[in-house]
């Protein structure tokens, strides 16, 4: 049985040494943060779905060739970015699935913001728990990203950074501008 | 109020996150319990090829220490090797340029070159330690470029320190190459339309601006050694004085120097007898004989 207390990296090479309930600890520990962060960044249930298949597919197929030379979280949250760059572009060839909202990040900031077309005074009439996650959909995909991976993840910056194939710098503007917008909503709304 | 800290790289623990975090735990909704079975079985059978494998005596499902890790970053290994391709691309690109330069430069010294010239090789009077530049068709471009004057050659080898006829025969060479170059690039060059020259009133030289003209043309001739210029010169016809004829002649003649000038001889070009073409119909061109033109035309022949 695989100790709860055991670290992703261990768990990983004991999966890849044919431990299956290694994979199973590991999948429990991740599975809700990694479907949340999907989620929330395609803002679109179906294709976070069919995103985190793909990413776990990944992970098993790669097991054996994967090395603890950085966190397993980190690697995890790389492939999830990058599915979700492969689906951008994938929807970008059907113009009414990028029209229905399946937009990522990067060049989802060309697209209009069809994730929350509602005013911000809508948000008043909520309560605080339904204002930030409504809040954080109405963020710029790049900063959205970068704030679900630090907050679903516990990515650091360099390890955003890494995960987005961005600079620090770039992670680090992106986490603060939306930790800024976050709070300047929320101030709005209360 | 949420605080949010300023320079903390790894701000993640704060209460902006913690808020997030309890009202994403709040919402009870999760993943398809199907997702993760379908997940579970292809981790079981992922799994189970390496087993397969093992068994059929292939190596067990461990990392090899030489193929790369799944969670390294390979678009490093890839933009290297990417910038490697555009490097041999560019490096092939000038090299195809530089032997399409060197080429007329062979045939023009086949035609020039005395046999004694290719007696003595380029490179004999470049010492052992000199830039070793002479090979293939460089060696060739190098012969070609000192090849004229060959007896000369032998002669400065003799009385020159070896550095320095070394350096000649490379500053040759440039000059050799950058000539053919020029002359490759203007063989290239589109048939210039034909040129009215202007002139000031009475002058019989062109003005700066049918002088470029004629540059252009000077090149293309000079390009095309089968390109000939007819100098085709006219007058108005409402002079009875013979003097815009005398002009016509005059400045038509200018027109030939000038090419002349530009290294067209005047073997390739005509000069024609002034032509009438009937009286002036604008202003200026009525102010008597200085309104005479002299018209170029290139034809290849």
């Amino acid at each position: 049985m695989a100790g709860a207390s055991e670290p992703d990296e261990t768990l990983m090479a004991r999966y890849a040494s044919g431990d299956m309930a290694a994979f199973d600890a590991l999948y429990g520990r991740h599975e809700l943060k990694l479907w949340r962060f999907l989620q929330r960044s395609v803002r679109n249930r179906a294709t976070a779905d069919e995103l985190m298949q793909d990413v776990w597919f990944t992970v098993a197929r790669e097991a054996a060739r994967y090395r603890p030379t950085a966190r397993f979280t980190t690697w995890l949250f790389t492939l999830a970015h990058h599915r979700m760059i492969d689906a951008h572009r994938a929807a970008s060839a059907r113009p009414a699935a990028v029209a229905a909202g399946e937009g990522l990040p990067q060049q989802l900031e060309q697209l209009p913001d069809t994730g929350n077309p509602e005013p911000m005074q809508e948000l008043e009439s909520r309560d605080a728990t339904r204002a930030i996650l409504e809040a954080v959909e109405r963020l710029p995909a790049e900063q959205r990203e970068a704030f679900l991976m630090q907050a679903e993840g516990g990515l650091s910056v360099q390890e955003i950074a890494a995960a987005t194939g961005s600079s620090f710098e770039t992670a680090k503007s992106r986490l603060r501008y939306a930790r800024g917008k976050l709070q300047e909503w929320l101030r709005e709304s209360v | 109020m949420t605080q949010i800290p300023d320079n903390d790289e790894d701000a993640g623990e704060d209460a902006l996150t913690e808020r997030y975090r309890a009202a994403s735990a709040a919402e009870d909704s999760r993943p398809p319990a199907a997702l993760r079975t379908a997940i579970r079985a292809q981790a079981w059978k992922q799994l189970a090829v390496p087993a397969a494998r093992a068994s059929a005596g292939a190596s067990p499902r461990v990392a090899s220490d030489r193929s790369p890790a799944a969670n390294d970053s390979h678009w490093r290994l890839r933009a290297v090797a990417g910038l490697a391709v555009v490097a041999v691309g560019v490096a092939i690109v000038m090299q195809l340029r530089r032997s399409d330069t060197q080429a007329p430069v062979a045939a023009a010294t086949s035609k020039t070159t005395p046999p004694a010239a290719t007696a003595v090789p380029a490179t004999a009077a470049a010492p052992d330690n000199a830039p070793a530049v002479a090979t293939g068709q460089v060696a060739q471009s190098r012969a070609a470029a000192a090849s004229p004057p060959a007896a000369a050659r032998v002669a400065d080898a003799k009385t020159t320190p070896p550095e320095a006829s070394a350096a000649a025969e490379t500053s040759n060479f440039v000059q050799q190459t950058a000539r053919a170059g020029a002359a490759a690039a203007s063989a290239t060059l589109p048939v210039p339309v034909p040129v009215l020259v202007q002139f000031e009133a009475g002058a019989e030289q062109p003005d700066a601006a049918a002088a470029s003209e004629l540059r252009g043309i000077g090149a293309y001739l000079r390009a095309n050694e089968t390109a000939q210029a007819d100098i085709a010169s006219y007058f108005d016809s409402g002079d009875d004085s013979g003097a815009a004829a005398e002009l016509a002649r005059r400045r038509a003649t200018a027109v030939q120097t000038l090419l002349e000038s530009l290294g067209v001889p005047a073997s390739r070009t005509e000069l024609t007898a002034p032509a009438s073409v009937g009286p002036a119909a604008d202003t200026a061109d009525a102010a008597g004989p200085t309104a005479a033109r002299v018209g170029v035309r290139v034809s290849v022949r």
